[in-house]
């Protein structure tokens, strides 16, 4: 009498056989005591296999694990875990920072009104005379960045482009574009402050396993 | 945070983002299976938690080089593979006993030694009969060749597609299915005299 190799009772009990196979060694297995038993044995390691248990280390296992992991830190994390080492901790900190950067503007603000205070020089006039020199520095990073980044002929035409584009919308619409502006770098600085300065949310309920 | 919902890659792709809880869902998902692959490749109860250690030290030291590509679970088994066919080369594994290491000296050697398995049948009969034929188990699993002990254990206990047994083991597929086909024609000729 024919009987299957033992690979393919194997291989029926492990569900590898082809439908077409599975189906003649079932026909075989409705007539053959031996085949079925032989089915039934391979089950039954199948089962006792699968039935093994799985091995739970000792309590505290995820504690001696992580003792020994160093938890990857993103950039922007060790970016701000350095430059908190440069802040100040204290009130007096805070205070002796505050004075050094307010210092130039005490000066500046101290200049200005010894010049305002000067019979020869009026206020208006200092102003007009700062706006045009602050206007003509302006102008000339701008185009020293543009020369850096566009090359000599592009930047003169973006320049002129740029200076045409506010002739024609006109004193509101600059005044907009700042507004514009203005938010735009509000919302930098803020999304700045989130990542580099917020305290981080890692930590706290940890499941321990 | 819910991580269980999360799947692998999520999991990993948190932790690199700095999320210590990430690395113990990892932990606690992996433990158990890697521990109890450790443990069947090298029958000492105590290496085979030193071995898991260092295997989840390695794996989560370099999340940052992981292959998100790759699957986790195949690149943590590997690991723990490797080390624990490592350590085998080193020294000779001793006899496995799920009552306790045969080279305890007092009685809580013997208890720290003892196998924890997870599951348990509730009725103490079943109970007593699953623990007698998984002692029978366990030792004929501890005749085979290492080779043959980890894809048996990787495609019966823990559910792996031979494809997956072939990269954790980083061997053709076709070696994959002999190792397997030998190891349950071994372990049924082994296990014979519990039918008789």
């Amino acid at each position: 009498m024919y009987h299957p190799a033992t690979e393919e009772v194997e291989a029926y009990v492990a569900g590898s056989l082809s439908a077409a196979d599975r189906a003649t060694l079932e026909s075989h297995l409705a007539g053959c005591p031996e085949c079925t038993t032989e089915v039934e044995e391979w089950r039954a390691l199948f089962a006792a296999l699968a039935a093994l248990p799985q091995i739970e280390p000792t309590p505290g296992f995820a504690d001696r694990v992580m003792a020994q992991v160093r938890v990857i830190q993103p950039w922007h994390v060790r970016v701000a875990a350095m430059l908190r080492r440069f802040l100040p901790t204290t009130t007096k900190g805070w205070l002796l920072l505050s004075a050094i950067l307010a210092l130039p503007l005490v000066t500046l603000g101290g200049a200005v009104t010894w010049l305002a205070s000067r019979p020869w020089l009026s206020l208006g006039d200092l102003w007009i005379y700062l706006g045009f020199r602050l206007e003509e520095f302006m102008a000339g990073v701008a185009r020293q960045l543009a020369v850096l980044v566009l090359g000599n002929q592009t930047s003169i035409s973006v320049l002129k482009g740029i200076h045409q584009t506010m002739t024609s919308i006109g004193a509101p619409g600059v005044g907009i574009a700042a507004l514009v502006g203005a938010a735009v770098m509000t919302l930098s600085v803020w999304t700045l402050y989130q990542n580099l300065f917020r305290e981080s949310t890692r930590g706290g309920s940890h499941a321990t396993t | 945070m819910e991580y269980q919902k999360l799947t692998d890659q999520e999991v990993v792709a948190r932790a690199r983002k700095g999320a210590e809880a990430a690395y113990r869902e990892l932990i606690g998902r992996y433990q158990r299976p890697v521990m109890s692959l450790i443990y069947r490749l090298v029958q000492d109860r105590e290496l085979a938690e030193d071995l898991t250690q260092d295997t989840f030290v390695k794996v989560l030291n370099a999340l940052d080089r992981y292959d998100p590509k790759q699957k986790f679970s195949s690149w943590i088994f590997r690991i723990a593979h490797n080390t624990a066919i490592d350590q085998l080369r080193k020294k000779t594994p001793d006899t496995l006993s799920l009552d306790g290491s045969p080279h305890a000296t007092d009685a809580d050697e013997v208890q720290s030694s003892c196998l924890t398995p997870v599951d348990t049948a509730p009725d103490p009969a079943e109970y007593t009969a699953s623990r007698e034929i998984g002692r029978e188990i366990e030792a004929a699993l501890a005749l085979l060749r290492p080779e043959y002990r980890t894809a048996i254990i990787l495609c019966h206990v823990e559910g792996r597609p031979y494809d997956e047994i072939a990269e954790i083991m980083e061997l053709p597929l076709g070696t994959v299915k002999t190792f397997i086909h030998r190891a349950r024609n071994e372990l049924k000729k082994k296990l014979a005299h519990l039918r008789t």
